[in-house]
């Protein structure tokens, strides 16, 4: 059966309007945020059913064309990045937020709900929405649960998986899931926290039941500064060795610091040569007594500065300049490679001088940024991607820091995915079993591979063909598989 | 001590042959899931891993542990306490003995779960042994991890169903400065209704229980916030021992002495406690309720279904009965189809978690 037969069939499906098949329509959807690597789908589709879903999904596997799910389009790694010949389905018009139970603290939301607009819908109940990614504002929770999508208060609250607590979905032979309920279990296998994370590759997600909090009475944040990066990175695991758990515990490098001040105007002290951001949350007594001992703790960690914010809109102030770090480096900077790889905290000083060693070796320079209570980097490569041999350049230092990452037992992404973007580092971090293990899984729930084919898991022979350029310590990856 | 090797090779034998294997580690918990009746027969043979035991690697300041199956919880509880961290879902440890291994195959957690989360919340990896005899990584050593699928998690709850578990990285949470326990008279209602003032209020409740019309609250926290809290807590309330969630959760307490099947409820915890008559204990504020009755089980599925839950068949159910609430049908299959990727010749603990799986 033609294209043309295909495209018949959708007409029949969708109106006009919400399906689009012109290139210059189709433009807008030839990358998420992860812009460098672009493919024009077949057509979009835009559903606001479940039924003309269930419709759209028939027709793809009578087809066997493939089918890419997109939320709001900012994700870092390509996850939304069309396959080529497929049909992409923007989850946008799923907007509605369809609950909200304040007994239980949950909301039954539809994919295409902001991340940021659940917050405010139950903000008049002193109620929140906890994992906060950057693009909060624009990203929807549909991709945040796709991607299992972090943000700057996981030490405390989680990540997205810990904070959803059921999903509809819908497998490719047309079955209607409910996974999870309102309760705090539910029978059979997690497959609430399989989902999560998954790229839309083993469903697509349609309702999702999130997990509310009570807003904390008191926030403050205290901010440090460093004439040191190591001495900060230690003061991280001082403050965690000594019972705290803060809301947040982020730090940043010099190079950072003077990109993020001259654009967010943050007051943060230039002269450092680390920062680092700690939020304590909780009952007024509680907070002030911890801001007490981490203040001690952190002067004796040879801290330059300590400061406190007095309330919530210096608090606000102290965030904007960390919330602003992509975007005033990329100020800086005619282009940027994000980074986002994990380690375990005690390796950060050995991690922030590899990459600066590395960073002198190739000649592109590094601002850090770090999820440091977590251990979760994200070194920003500056490069210029006019002068030939940069783009290289960059993928190089950057596919080096991951690799390190690995060997010190850390993963190649904290929070923005695999997508298309990290495909070659997986055969870093996994051996062929495993992969095998999640192709064998993908094709349990899409045997004919179209959901999202092609993303989140390299081939064994991808691995293997790359498997000659990462030797380590003489032993060859994937030795039972062909060379080519 | 190290025995995965031995471990891959029962279960690779057992796999040539298609013998089912009973995972057994210090068999703290042969009465829960289902008892199929192959095993009741003997057909199927103990694949035991308590030795398969010892901490690998606990670093504090990592707020990780990671410790060999067969470990007792008991032995990881007393480490972490020594610097002041915890085990942050509170197992039962049934006497000492229970191994980390079961702990998270049964994913069960105590009276501190619905304030802290549960055991798939602070899995952060594990190494285990597919169906197959493959030894599989899954997840890592950070609690920030989102390469590959998340199949580490489904690990909490699957009974052995889809690996045999070898080792587990788990997060940790610091030990609180302080814990007091209280008790008062009061209905159910009533105590709902402190409970929501506490929970606006961001007290830092770990406890919440219901027996015999006494309401059980446990606080845990800084020594400032519990006695912030003490503040909002109504007169009747007394202080009392914190013996009673050591009790509750080993089912030590004289309730659980009892022949009679013992049904699990997790519902909404501010359901009626009238629709489902007989003796009941409950606990996670609500949300868990222990229920012994004389109805049947398929009576007390639906009533708990009318409350928004589901129920399951904790101790004493018969041979061969399904214990836990039914898949529906395309469910069901999709639980198969997994089930066949981490087990293809299905000898891992085959009808304990469902006939069919």
């Amino acid at each position: 059966m033609s294209t043309n037969q295909f495209l018949e069939q959708l007409a029949g499906i969708l109106p006009d309007e919400r399906l689009l098949v012109r290139q210059e329509d189709l433009a807008p959807y030839e990358c998420d945020a992860l812009t460098a690597l672009r493919e024009k789908p077949l057509a979009v589709a835009i559903p606001e059913t479940e039924d003309e879903i269930l419709k759209l999904l028939e027709a793809c596997r009578q087809h066997s064309i493939a089918v890419v799910t997109r939320g709001a389009g900012t994700g870092l790694s390509g996850g939304a990045r069309p396959v080529a010949g497929a049909l992409l389905v923007s989850m946008m018009r799923f907007n509605r937020i369809l609950e909200v139970d304040e007994e239980n603290l949950t909301a039954l939301v539809e994919p295409g709900v902001r991340n940021l607009a659940i917050s405010e819908a139950v903000a008049d109940k002193g109620l929140y929405y906890a994992p906060d990614p950057s693009s909060q504002l624009a990203c929807s929770i549909g991709g945040n649960v796709a991607e299992n999508a972090g943000g700057v208060h996981c030490l405390k609250y989680g990540l997205t998986v810990h904070n959803i607590v059921g999903l509809k979905v819908i497998t490719i032979d047309g079955h209607v899931h409910t996974l999870g309920n309102n309760t705090l279990e539910s029978p059979g296998y997690d497959l609430t926290a399989l989902m999560n994370g998954s790229e839309g590759m083993l469903a697509m997600i349609t309702e999702i039941r999130v997990r509310l909090r009570v807003k904390p009475p008191i926030v403050r944040v205290i901010l440090a500064a460093f004439d040191d990066i190591e001495q900060a990175g230690n003061a991280v695991s001082t403050i965690i060795k000594a019972g705290i758990v803060p809301a947040g515990l982020e730090m940043m490098d010099g190079d950072a610091i003077k990109a993020v001040e001259d654009f967010a105007h943050a007051g943060y002290p230039l002269d450092a040569q680390a920062i680092l951001l700690c939020e304590l949350d909780g009952l007024e007594a509680e907070v002030n007594a911890q801001i007490e001992t981490v203040t001690a703790l952190l002067n004796e960690q040879g801290a330059t500065e300590v400061r406190t914010s007095r309330d919530d809109q210096e608090r606000m102030r102290f965030w904007a300049g960390r919330k602003s770090a992509f975007p005033a480096v990329g100020r800086i900077s005619p282009d940027y490679y994000v980074m986002d790889g994990t380690i375990p905290r005690a390796a950060l000083g050995t991690v922030l001088k590899q990459i600066g060693a590395w960073s002198k070796e190739i000649g592109l320079s590094v601002a850090n940024v770090f999820h440091a209570g977590d251990g979760n980097l994200h070194p920003l490569i500056l490069y210029n991607g006019n002068i030939p041999g940069e783009v290289e350049k960059a993928e190089e230092l950057g596919l080096r820091i991951l690799t390190l990452s690995v060997e010190l037992g850390g993963s190649i992404t904290g929070e923005h995915g695999v997508g298309v973007e990290k495909l070659d580092a997986m055969c870093d971090q996994f051996n062929s079993d495993e992969l095998a293990l999640f192709h064998a899984l993908k094709e349990a729930f899409d045997p004919h591979s179209l959901l999202n084919p092609g993303k989140a898991v390299p081939s064994l022979h991808r691995c293997a063909e790359l498997g000659a350029m990462h030797v380590h310590n003489g032993k060859l990856p994937f030795p039972e598989l062909d060379r080519f | 001590m190290d025995i995965s090797e031995k471990l891959q090779k029962q279960i690779m034998d057992a796999a040539r042959d298609n013998q089912a294997l009973q995972i057994i580690g210090n068999n703290t918990k042969a009465f829960y899931g289902r008892k199929d009746i192959d095993q009741s027969e003997n057909r199927a043979l103990p694949l035991h891993v308590a030795e398969h035991s010892g901490i690998l690697d606990y670093q504090p300041t990592e707020l990780t542990v990671t410790a060999r199956a067969g470990t007792p919880l008991s032995e990881i509880i007393g480490v972490l306490s020594e610097h002041q961290q915890m085990l942050p879902f509170e197992p039962p440890v049934f006497d000492g003995r229970a191994t980390l291994g079961g702990c998270v195959a049964s994913a069960m957690a105590g009276p501190r779960r619905p304030w802290t989360g549960a055991v798939r919340d602070y899995l952060i990896g594990t190494r285990i042994l597919t169906g197959a005899g493959k030894e599989i990584r899954l997840g890592g050593k950070v609690m920030k991890n989102v390469a590959g699928y998340d199949l580490f998690r489904p690990m909490a709850g699957a009974l052995g169903t889809l690996g045999l578990i070898l080792d587990i990285t788990l997060k940790l949470l610091p030990l609180p400065e302080q814990e007091v326990s209280y008790c008062m008279d009061a209905d159910a209602d009533s105590m709902q209704q402190i409970l929501r003032d506490l929970r606006r209020r961001s007290m830092p409740v770990s406890g919440a229980s219901y027996h015999n019309e006494q309401f059980l609250l446990r606080l845990s926290g800084s020594t400032s916030s519990i006695d912030d809290a003490t503040n909002y807590l109504p007169a009747e309330m007394k202080e009392t021992g914190m013996d009673y969630w050591q009790e509750l959760n080993e089912h030590r307490l004289s309730f659980f002495d009892d022949n009679r099947p013992l049904y699990r409820l997790v519902v909404p915890a501010a359901s009626t406690y009238e629709t489902i008559s007989g003796e009941c204990i409950a606990d996670w504020g609500g949300a868990l309720r222990w229920i012994k009755t004389s109805l049947q089980f398929d009576e007390v599925q639906q009533q708990t279904g009318e409350l928004g839950g589901t129920a399951s068949i904790y101790r004493n159910a018969t041979v061969g009965e399904d214990v836990f609430s039914p898949l529906p049908e395309q469910l069901l299959d999709l639980h198969k189809r997994i089930k066949k990727v981490m087990d293809p010749a299905g000898v891992l603990n085959p009808g304990r978690l469902y006939r069919d799986l």
